[in-house]
C-alpha cells in the first residue's frame, strides 16, 4: 500500500485531535478566567527515498547511519523522494487577557495584567485566573471548590463575616482594619499545565515574584474566558474541511490500487 | 472524534443549568427580599496525550509544550449574591409592619416544626393575636407584642429594632414592647433555601451571630419600606444572550464532530 494513505490518514486524526481543543474552548466560553488552549502541527518524519542512504551521523527511527560514506554515494535531495507526516508537538494555552465583567459582587476579584491567584489545595500549590471567591463556616476565603486562597505570606486568609474592601496591591481590609494581602505569582508560559477545575499547575519553583509589577487585583469584577468564538467557529470548519479533504486523498489512492489490480486481468 | 462530540455536550448542559438559574432570577425580579443567583463553571480534567517536561533524548532534551486535551466544562456552584435590593416605600398606615434591613442581617422566622428560617422578606402582617407574622403566618422571632388596637393607635418599629405602640390617651407613646434580633451569618450563600423567601442554615454557612439591629455589623431597620429583589434585569438578559449563543456555539460543534464522523462512515465504497 501506498504510504500516502498513511500520511493522510496521520493528517485526519490530528484534525480529530485539533477539533477536541477547539470543542473544548467553546464548552468553556463562558468559564471565568478560562485560557484558551491551541494546537501546533508540524512535519515530523520524512520517509527516506529508496536510493537515499544515510549520511554519516544520520540518524533515522533511532538507528545512526554508518560512519564511512558508502559507495557509490547518491545525493539525497536529488533523488530522494521524500513523505511529511503532520504531528501535534504541543498544545499551548493563550494567556491574553479576558473581558472583565462587573459583578459588584465583594468577594469577586479579577486580575488584571498577568499573574495568578495561588489556591492551597490537598496536591500542593495551584493558580487559578478564577477569583469567584468565597467564604466558608470558618471565615476564610476560599475557592468555590472550598480550597483556601494564599496570602502574600503563605497564609491562609481569614476575612470573617464582614464586608471587606480589597485595594488594587491585594490588601484586604474589613472595618476594624486590615486582615490580610492576596498573593499574585507569575508563571513562565512553558511551565503552565492545565489541572481542571479552573487550575493551572506548575513547579513551586518556577513561580516569578510580581512585586512591582503592573496591574492588579480588581475588586468587584470577574475575568471572562478568552476564547475567541470567531476564530473557534472559523477553526472549526476549517478543521472539518481538512478532515474531508484527507478522506478524499485516501479515496483516491485506493482507487488507484483498485485500478492497478486490474491491470492484467486474466479473462478467460 | 467522540471526544469533542462530549465535550461540546458538556458545554450544552452547563448552559442549560445556567439558563435555569437566570430563568428564576428573572421570575423573582418583583419578589420582594429575593437574592439574585449566578452560575459558576469550571474546566474538567485534561487527558495529558504528552507530558510537558518529559525527556525526548538521551542528552536531556524536554517537550517544551505537551498534548493537552480537556474535556468539557461543568457547574461548580449557583452561588446566591446577597448585595443589598433597592428600597420602596409602602404606605404610611399606623399598623403597616413592613421592614427593610440596610445592611447585612436576616429576620428570623420560626417555622412550624420549631427550627429557625431566615429571610431578607420583611413583609409582615399583624394576625389576631397582634403579633408580627409573615405572609404565610409564620412568627417573626421577638414579634409577639400582642398590639391591640381597640387600646393602641399605632406601632412603630425602631431602626435599633425596638418596638413601640403608640396610644390616643397619654402617655401617646409606650416604648419597650419588644426587642427585634438579627442574624449574620460568616457565609450566606452557603445557606439553603427552602423556598417562600425562606432560608435555612447548613454546613457551610456558619452558626448564625444574633444582635440587635445597628450593632456589631448588623444592619439597621427601616418600618413601612421593603427591599426590592436585587435582580439586575440589564445583566441578566446580558448573560440570557451569552449563555444562549454559547449553547449554539455548542450545537455547532456536534454537527461539526457527527460531520466528521459522517464523512468515515462513507470511506468505504
Amino acid at each position: 500500500m501506498d504510504s500516502g494513505v498513511y500520511a493522510a490518514l496521520n493528517g485526519a486524526l490530528r484534525t480529530e485531535m485539533r477539533l477536541d481543543v477547539l470543542s473544548n474552548n467553546l464548552a468553556n466560553v463562558n468559564t471565568n478566567g478560562f485560557k484558551e488552549g491551541n494546537i501546533t502541527f508540524e512535519s515530523f518524519m520524512t520517509k527516506p527515498g529508496i536510493e537515499q542512504l544515510p549520511l554519516p551521523g544520520d540518524s533515522f527511527m533511532g538507528h545512526k547511519g554508518p560512519y564511512e560514506l558508502p559507495y557509490p554515494f547518491i545525493n539525497p535531495a536529488s533523488s530522494a523522494y521524500s513523505m511529511s507526516y503532520p504531528a501535534a508537538p504541543g498544545t499551548t494555552t493563550d494567556t491574553t487577557q479576558g473581558a472583565l465583567k462587573g459583578t459588584g459582587n465583594p468577594l469577586d476579584v479579577a486580575i488584571e495584567g498577568e499573574g495568578y491567584f495561588v489556591v492551597n489545595t490537598p496536591e500542593g500549590r495551584r493558580y487559578t485566573r478564577d477569583g469567584s471567591f468565597q467564604v466558608n463556616a470558618a471565615g476564610e476565603l476560599v475557592t468555590k471548590d472550598g480550597f483556601p486562597v494564599m496570602g502574600a505570606g503563605g497564609d491562609t486568609l481569614t476575612i470573617g463575616s464582614q464586608v471587606v474592601e480589597i485595594s488594587p496591591d491585594g490588601t484586604i481590609a474589613n472595618p476594624s482594619g486590615q486582615v490580610g494581602q492576596l498573593l499574585r505569582v507569575g508563571l513562565p508560559k512553558e511551565a503552565l499545565t492545565k489541572a481542571g477545575k479552573n487550575f493551572i499547575s506548575a513547579p513551586q519553583e518556577k513561580e516569578i515574584s510580581l512585586a512591582g509589577a503592573r496591574g492588579g487585583f480588581k475588586q468587584g469584577f470577574l475575568e471572562a474566558s478568552n476564547t475567541n468564538v470567531v476564530r473557534g467557529m472559523t477553526q472549526m470548519i476549517e478543521a472539518n474541511r481538512n478532515f474531508e479533504n484527507y478522506l478524499k486523498v485516501i479515496q483516491t489512492l485506493d482507487g488507484i490500487d483498485g485500478q492497478a489490480n486490474q491491470v492484467g486481468h486474466l479473462n478467460g | 472524534m467522540i471526544r469533542s462530540l462530549w465535550t461540546a455536550a458538556t458545554g450544552m448542559t452547563a448552559q442549560e443549568r445556567s439558563i435555569d438559574v437566570i430563568s428564576n432570577n428573572l421570575a423573582n425580579v418583583n419578589t420582594t427580599g429575593f437574592k439574585q443567583s449566578r452560575t459558576h463553571f469550571q474546566d474538567l480534567l485534561y487527558a495529558n496525550l504528552r507530558p510537558a517536561g518529559s525527556e525526548t533524548s538521551e542528552t536531556g532534551t524536554q517537550v517544551p509544550v505537551g498534548i493537552q486535551l480537556g474535556h468539557g466544562v461543568k457547574v461548580v456552584s449557583v452561588s446566591k449574591e446577597f448585595s443589598q435590593g433597592a428600597g420602596v416605600p409602602t404606605n404610611d398606615s399606623p399598623f403597616n409592619v413592613d421592614l427593610m434591613i440596610s445592611g447585612q442581617g436576616f429576620f428570623q422566622i420560626e417555622l412550624p416544626n420549631g427550627e429557625v428560617a431566615y429571610t431578607r422578606d420583611g413583609h409582615f402582617e399583624i394576625n389576631k393575636d397582634g403579633n408580627i407574622v409573615t405572609a404565610d403566618g409564620y412568627p417573626l422571632k421577638g414579634g409577639a407584642v400582642g398590639v391591640d388596637p381597640s387600646k393602641h393607635t399605632g406601632i412603630s418599629i425602631e431602626q435599633s429594632g425596638s418596638i413601640g405602640f403608640s396610644t390616643s390617651t397619654t402617655p401617646g407613646f409606650i416604648a419597650g414592647q419588644g426587642q427585634l434580633e438579627l442574624a449574620r451569618f460568616v457565609n450566606p450563600s452557603g445557606l439553603t433555601s427552602i423556598g417562600n423567601n425562606l432560608l435555612v442554615e447548613s454546613a457551610s454557612s456558619g452558626t448564625p451571630q444574633v444582635a440587635k439591629p445597628d450593632s456589631e455589623g448588623m444592619g439597621s431597620l427601616k418600618q413601612h419600606m421593603l427591599e426590592q429583589s436585587n435582580v439586575n434585569m440589564v445583566t441578566e438578559m446580558v448573560d440570557m444572550i451569552a449563555t444562549q449563543r454559547a449553547y449554539e456555539i455548542g450545537t455547532k460543534a456536534i454537527q461539526t464532530a457527527d460531520n466528521m464522523l459522517g464523512q468515515v462512515a462513507q470511506l468505504k465504497r
